[in-house]
């Protein structure tokens, strides 16, 4: 019932189709990055051509390799769209059992959890993720995750925790224990559906907040390299030579600020749709 | 009182578990710091011995932790491996990075809150409109990108304000590099700012405020403004500690001889003990940061003091 009204409210506005078509774009890119692009990744580079502007031929110019910088920026989707997508997914599901244990059963298991939340939630992100990738060079797409994730995931494991609680003392699952219902039927059928809202509109906006750490960690030389291709990495290079070639710093900026700004604006039409209150 | 001692109470776990976690972190990961200081030379094993130790990098990890935080106690953060002590190293450089995270938090707070206010109090006007759309494109856009841009346009090209450098001190060369630090907190607060006022401006007490015939602006900011600022403040709160770790992307763009880029070149360096206590001083700012906004709470709305009583 509250998706279909959820529904019904999202498809009138503009923002909703506008940042969905920017976001079907993005994972088409990532997904099938050959239909995009002319050229593979790092593929017919010429470095005679290093850092030359837009010119027929090439709409968005040359990187310092010399290689079309079009084709690099679409191959550099994926790296975003993946990391952005998989840690949030972790760190939701990480948030839903642990939200779920420590606001359904509190006492010492609640506290153990809100402890260990507390600890990770004081790390500073990108301290803490830099001392990690630095010790493992040779980090790819799936150990960046992973580190994002165990930095990522206590925002939503918090508001997870204060949703259940809320919800945990309702007559309706009082009424759902008097019928002899399991307590993990209880969780995940009673309380889940009503707790999960505001969880998952908040899960929206990770995905945007993670493409721009990761982002920011590649821009500092720690997190993915060369050969890889990100955005990220293009603005790493694109920082010494910004000032003469403004083209290397603003294509993949652009690219970057669309797709965060996409779902972000995604996730606020959804909170605006979820709650009523707010309209 | 007991709200307080308790809040303590579960602070202080949280922040030896928190400093042991990153301490473990630094020095339990692959890599020999003795070796990297050699760089490809081979190093007699004597010498090795000898610095290992020194720097007790043979002891169990519980232990090397144990002797650390004894040493803090004594405002002692251990000491480089070239010997150098790392409180010294760091002595030049919380200036600076104090100095910019109190401008970029300052503009948070005035800037944030005031365009809060203004969309709040005509929901959908032009205003209210143009502050959710410029919000929304400062917290998407990455910060490096917000500085690069900053730095070109308004530094470079316009030649407002100083493009790097902490020549012209505080607050001239840190005006741009902190409306660049707080640019992500500044569009955090003020939509704080226009969600909560916008709820609060609905609400009985307002109603009654303005049917006793109190002008707007009494009403607004005096009643209703009072009550949206409790998140904002929970917000400002942690984000002090925030914009003192972030602002190792800002130092590196505007060359801000800081904190941030010491650590970040003691990371790669794997200068173990600088990053330590680094991140040991942040994690503390944190953790006394968040008790404070806890205990702040009391003060703004005394229904929160009396339930917690």
């Amino acid at each position: 019932m509250l998706a279909r009204d959820a529904w019904r409210e999202m498809r009138g506005r503009a923002v909703f189709w506008l940042s969905a078509v920017v976001l079907a774009v993005a994972v088409a890119m990532a997904a099938v990055p050959g239909v995009f692009a002319a050229m593979g990744p790092n593929d017919g580079c010429d470095l005679r051509m290093s850092k030359k502007g837009p010119a027929s031929g090439a709409a968005f110019g040359y990187d310092l390799q010399g290689c079309d910088y079009w084709s690099q920026i679409v191959h550099g989707t994926r790296a975003s769209i993946m990391i952005g997508i998989a840690v949030t997914v972790a760190a939701l599901a990480i948030a839903i059992v642990l939200g779920l244990l420590g606001g359904f059963y509190g006492g010492l298991l609640d506290a153990l959890i809100s402890r260990v939340t507390d600890v990770f939630f004081g790390i500073p992100f990108v301290l803490g993720a830099t001392v990690v990738l630095v010790a493992f060079p040779d980090h790819g797409i799936w150990a960046m995750t992973l580190v994002l994730v165990l930095l990522g995931w206590t925002t939503m494991t918090r508001l997870m925790r204060g949703q259940v609680i809320a919800v945990r003392n309702m007559d309706f699952i009082e009424a759902a224990r008097m019928l002899g219902a399991s307590d993990r039927r209880i969780m995940f059928r009673h309380i889940l559906p009503n707790a999960i809202a505001p969880v998952f509109v908040v899960a929206m906006l990770n995905v945007g907040n993670v493409i721009a750490g990761e982002a920011t960690l590649d821009y500092l030389g720690v997190g993915l390299q060369y050969p890889d291709v990100s955005w990220g990495l293009q603005l790493n290079v694109a920082q010494s030579f910004f000032a003469e070639y403004p083209h290397l710093l603003m294509f993949p900026a652009l690219f970057l600020t669309a797709t965060v700004l996409s779902f972000l604006m995604l996730g606020d039409v959804v909170r605006d749709a979820l709650d009523p209150r707010l309209r | 009182m007991r709200y307080a001692a308790h809040r303590l109470a579960q602070a202080v776990p949280v922040f030896f578990a928190t400093t042991f976690v990153i301490y473990a972190m630094v020095f339990v990961l692959p890599g020999d710091p003795i070796l990297a200081l050699a760089g490809d030379k081979p190093v007699p094993d004597q010498v090795l011995d000898v610095m290992r130790e020194h720097y007790h990098l043979g002891d169990p990890l519980l232990v090397q932790y144990g002797r650390y935080m004894l040493g803090l106690l004594h405002g002692d953060l251990g000491e480089t491996f070239t010997g150098q002590p790392v409180s010294e190293l760091l002595q030049d450089r919380w200036g600076v990075t104090a100095q910019l995270a109190t401008t970029a938090w300052i503009f948070e707070l005035a800037v944030g809150v005031g365009l809060g206010v203004v969309a709040g109090v005509r929901k959908g006007g032009i205003a209210d409109t143009a502050v959710l759309a410029g919000t929304t494109f400062v917290i998407a856009a990455p910060v490096f990108v917000v500085g690069y841009t900053a730095q070109i346009v308004l530094g470079l090209n316009l030649g407002l304000f100083p493009t790097a450098g902490t020549d012209e001190g505080w607050p001239g060369s840190y005006l741009l590099p902190g409306m660049v630090l707080g640019s992500f907190g500044l569009a955090y607060v003020a939509r704080l700012t226009r969600t909560a006022l916008v709820e609060n401006l609905r609400s009985d007490y307002v109603r009654t405020a303005t049917a006793k015939g109190l002008r707007r602006r009494r009403v607004v900011g005096l009643h209703a403004l009072r009550n949206s600022l409790i998140p904002v403040v929970t917000f400002l709160g942690v984000d002090f500690g925030n914009l003192m770790a972030g602002a190792v992307v800002t130092e590196g763009i505007f060359n801000l001889p800081g904190i941030g880029q010491q650590v970040f070149q003691s990371i790669q360096l794997q200068e173990g003990p600088v990053v330590v206590g680094v991140t040991t001083v942040l994690v503390m700012i944190f953790i006394v940061a968040n008790l404070a906004v806890d205990l702040l709470y009391g003060l703004l709305d005394p229904r929160i003091r009396r339930a917690r009583a």
